[in-house]
């Protein structure tokens, strides 16, 4: 008998809280994680908190907006909303994604096709809150009814009132999707659940000045105004690099040195800054294989040029736009060949791809991705590998980003099929796969309780499947690897990990695809990847 | 007299309003790219797993490839077989697709009695496009009615679908289910398999010579007129709605989900970008403060950045 029999209605109605998340009701998990008592006891928000923010949505709070005090600033706020929502459908404001939007505003046919594609819903046990169509059923019913004022628009469209409670929820429930667009593949007219998700955060950035704190504020301002969403400044980074080239040439016996502005280079190569903190060996990989194979490359000094993270991608066009400019601007101004994306899916999807609409001219600089590159270069001959060193089981997480959303699929792969005898693929992959459940910015967001709801709702799916690839060799004595070759799902990877101890439990590392190459270098001592030394 | 001219401005209403809803999408500026993979025309061997031209070292260097057939492979199969809802949602797809192609067929009858009622019914090619129109017809006519019972019946009583069911939505298919019963109406009461002009087909293409020929003098039976009555009233409403996705699906794969062109200097696209970029938003938030006066390139360089850090 299911449980949520959430109304569309429901969701303008005064409530302290419109649904409640029960873990018995997620999708269980294989042994030894399917005990649900074993499931870790979610933080409570504090109720001073509650007091104060909107927290009416569900059990967790990713924005956390406050109060508004009056009833008359509950209606300015709603004002701002209707006004936004009006200026998405303005070529002014909106060209960027107008025509997709009119086209998911216009022609969803209500028959609820996308909905088992979601792995957010399907992890949750089917909580309606979480199906991809409520939240753009509401969306759209408040366009057609508010904005449009379309006559009629109750009986062919569907009834809904707009209020505070609505918009406060709204705001919340836009950062319960991970914009992995499953959804949007199953749709047989083609409208885009996920689209809507974005479109809706855009309103709420770029009209009414709300946003998740850490994409906007600790993000994209911080990555704009100091250079990274770190906060190194250009020093920093540098100085951060040679110590990693250090403990590189020491933990290989090959001597390391990466390139800093090298004008004229064959290529620019372009980290999200957050490998540089959190996975050293990732950037330190990159530069081993670069030099062995005698690229000539570089990275960029100037401010934001060495952080190929772009948190506009998930929540707003202009700070996209910033970043991406900035970007191309650095390797205009070393006069490099292309740019080469790092390890990253969103930097790949942001700069390869979306702003491939945003730079024009000049700054039209070719960028491809670093998976073709490392595939010519594994493929060359110009270095010698031995695969037995990484003869353990792997598997291959697909980010969203890199895999649904761009086509790149196999070049990882047949570095794969080639450099671990052991390689095993999830079910679903590729374009199918299924988000880590970090993706939109979810991975860098912990406030309050938010990794609870990430970890055990939005990435489930996720851990199951990494699971499931394991099913001949479960156990802890077996040593196993997850190659993710993007930064924003080995945060959310590595969260899950922790969470469900799953280094202890199963013996299971994560790490890039870098990694696994050099391992299998001759020329490197052995043992590049460690499970002793991994978190 | 009053049915003919009531058929010229429904078909023209009919025709305004879809002109002007793909006008009004194709008239879009040019937009962000949103690609959602396999992208068919990458080709057989790329749109099996889903591979585009960024897994080419140097992509931008390399001639494009865009596979025709491999587009049609896959638009066949989703058009009439609707590929897409048979994989994701399979409860639904009977009754979905004999709505559909009871629709198709429908409409396949209609292209027969016009080309039939032009070449002369009583011509060898006329005989036998009226004799499949006639098979058409009640093939279609009875899947699209039971197609449309089903899918009232999951809109009512699926508890995946009953809270997104609005009267709109139940009135839209006990409108097409009109066109269906009345059809089935005036096949009960006239021949279907004569090619005489006592049969349903027989009445349409008189009525469809009437009109072609501007002759409003022509006799059909009562149950023919109300079918097709109601089917003209159909053309008129279904434009406005979300139904129009028959023809506006064509942008939502070709020109979103397919449209990986990328830009490359000098090119049209690039003109256009340059158009848009220079358009003057008004987004309120601090972080851009969009006048109307400066453009999205001056908000998005230097220039911006300066304005929001003061």
């Amino acid at each position: 008998m299911k449980k949520n029999k959430l109304k569309i209605s429901d969701f303008s109605k005064e409530s302290d809280q419109l649904v409640h998340i029960d873990p018995k009701d997620f999708i269980p998990l294989p042994p030894p994680y399917d005990k649900i008592e074993d499931e870790p006891i979610w933080k409570e928000i504090k109720p001073e908190f509650k007091e104060t923010h909107e927290c009416t949505l569900d059990d967790t709070i990713a924005v956390g907006i406050p109060k508004p005090k009056t009833p008359e600033e509950e209606k300015e706020l709603v004002d701002k909303f209707i006004s936004g929502l009006r200026k998405l459908f303005e070529k002014e404001n909106n060209w960027t994604f107008l025509q997709q939007l009119m086209l998911s505003l216009e022609h969803c046919a209500k028959c609820q096709t996308c909905v088992d594609a979601c792995p957010i819903y399907e992890a949750s046990g089917k909580n309606d809150l979480y199906r991809p169509t409520y939240r753009s059923e509401i969306w759209r019913r408040i366009v057609k009814k508010y904005v449009q004022k379309k006559p009629f628009a109750s009986f062919t469209d569907g009834d809904i009132d707009l209020n505070w409670t609505t918009v406060a929820r709204l705001i919340e429930l836009s950062y319960r999707c991970t914009i992995c667009r499953r959804c949007a593949q199953t749709c047989p007219v083609g409208v885009d659940n996920a689209l809507i998700t974005h479109e809706l955060r855009k309103v709420f950035s770029q009209e009414m000045g709300i946003a998740a704190k850490e994409i906007h504020e600790k993000g994209s301002v911080l990555q704009l105004k100091v250079g990274s969403s770190t906060g190194m400044n250009s020093e920093v980074v540098k100085d951060n690099i040679d110590f990693i080239d250090e403990d590189m040439t020491d933990l290989t016996g090959i001597e390391v040195k990466s390139k800093w502005d090298v004008k004229g280079a064959d290529l620019m190569l372009i980290h999200n800054a957050g490998e540089i903190i959190a996975w050293p060996e990732n950037p330190g990989a990159f530069a081993i294989i670069f030099e062995a194979a005698g690229i000539n490359w570089t990275m960029s000094s100037e401010a934001v040029a060495y952080d190929g993270i772009n948190y506009g991608l998930w929540y707003d066009d202009v700070q996209l736009a910033r970043v991406a400019i900035k970007h191309a601007q650095a390797a205009k101004k070393l006069g490099v060949k292309k740019i080469v994306v790092g390890e990253c899916g969103h930097a790949h999807k942001a700069l390869t791809v979306i702003a491939d609409r945003v730079l024009v001219g000049d700054l039209n600089v070719p960028r491809e991705s670093a998976m073709t590159l490392l595939e010519d270069i594994v493929f060359s001959g110009k270095i010698k590998f031995d695969p037995s060193r990484n003869d353990f089981p792997v598997t291959l997480h697909d980010p969203c980003n890199m895999v649904r959303l761009m086509g790149i699929v196999e070049p990882q792969r047949r570095i794969l099929r080639y450099l671990c005898p052991q390689f095993r693929e999830m079910t679903p992959h590729g374009v199918h796969n299924y988000c880590c459940g970090g993706g939109s910015g979810f991975a860098i967001m912990s406030a309050h309780n938010f990794t609870n709801w990430r970890v055990a709702v939005s990435g489930r799916k996720k851990f199951k499947q990494i699971l499931d690839a394991y099913s001949d060799c479960p156990g802890p004595e077996t040593k196993k690897y997850l190659c993710a070759p993007c930064s924003n799902c080995k945060g959310q990877i590595r969260d899950i990990f922790q969470y469900y101890n799953a280094k202890e439990k199963s013996n299971l590392i994560y790490g890039g695809l870098v990694e696994l190459i050099v391992n299998a270098m001759v020329d490197v001592k052995p043992g590049f990847i460690s499970w002793e030394d991994a978190f | 007299m009053i049915l003919n001219i009531v058929s010229y401005l429904s078909i023209l209403i009919f025709l305004i309003t879809v002109i002007y809803r793909l006008m009004r999408i194709a008239n879009t500026p040019a937009h962000l790219r949103w690609d959602l993979y396999p992208v068919p025309h990458e080709g057989f061997k790329k749109a099996k797993y889903g591979g585009s031209y960024y897994e080419e070292l140097d992509w931008w260097t390399k001639p494009r490839h865009v596979s025709i057939a491999c587009e049609l492979s896959t638009m066949i199969p989703e058009i009439i077989l609707l590929k897409g809802v048979w994989e994701s949602n399979k409860g639904l797809w009977f009754w979905s697709w004999a709505f559909h192609f009871g629709l198709y067929l429908a409409v396949f009858m209609a292209a027969l009695v016009v080309a039939s009622a032009i070449i002369g019914p009583a011509s060898t090619i006329g005989v036998v496009l009226t004799k499949i129109a006639g098979i058409s017809t009640i093939i279609g006519y009875i899947l699209g009615g039971i197609g449309c019972i089903g899918m009232i019946f999951k809109r009512l009583f699926d508890e995946k679908l009953k809270p997104f069911t609005t009267t709109g939505s139940i009135f839209n298919l006990i409108f097409i289910l009109a066109i269906f019963v009345t059809g089935l109406k005036a096949i009960s009461e006239v021949n279907l398999f004569t090619t005489d002009q006592s049969s349903l087909i027989g009445q349409m293409q008189i009525f469809v010579s009437g009109l072609v020929g501007f002759d409003s003098s022509v006799p059909l039976n009562s149950s023919v007129v109300w079918h097709i009555g109601v089917t003209l009233a159909f053309m008129v409403y279904m434009p406005f709605t979300h139904m129009a996705h028959f023809v506006l699906k064509w942008f939502t794969y070709h020109g979103i989900r397919w449209n990986d062109e990328p830009n490359t200097a000098g090119s049209d696209l690039e003109k256009d970008l340059t158009k848009s970029l220079n358009f003057k938003p008004t987004w309120a938030a601090d972080h851009i403060k969009g006048d109307g006066k400066k453009t999205w390139v001056d908000i998005a360089t230097e220039k911006g950045f300066k304005d929001e850090k003061k």
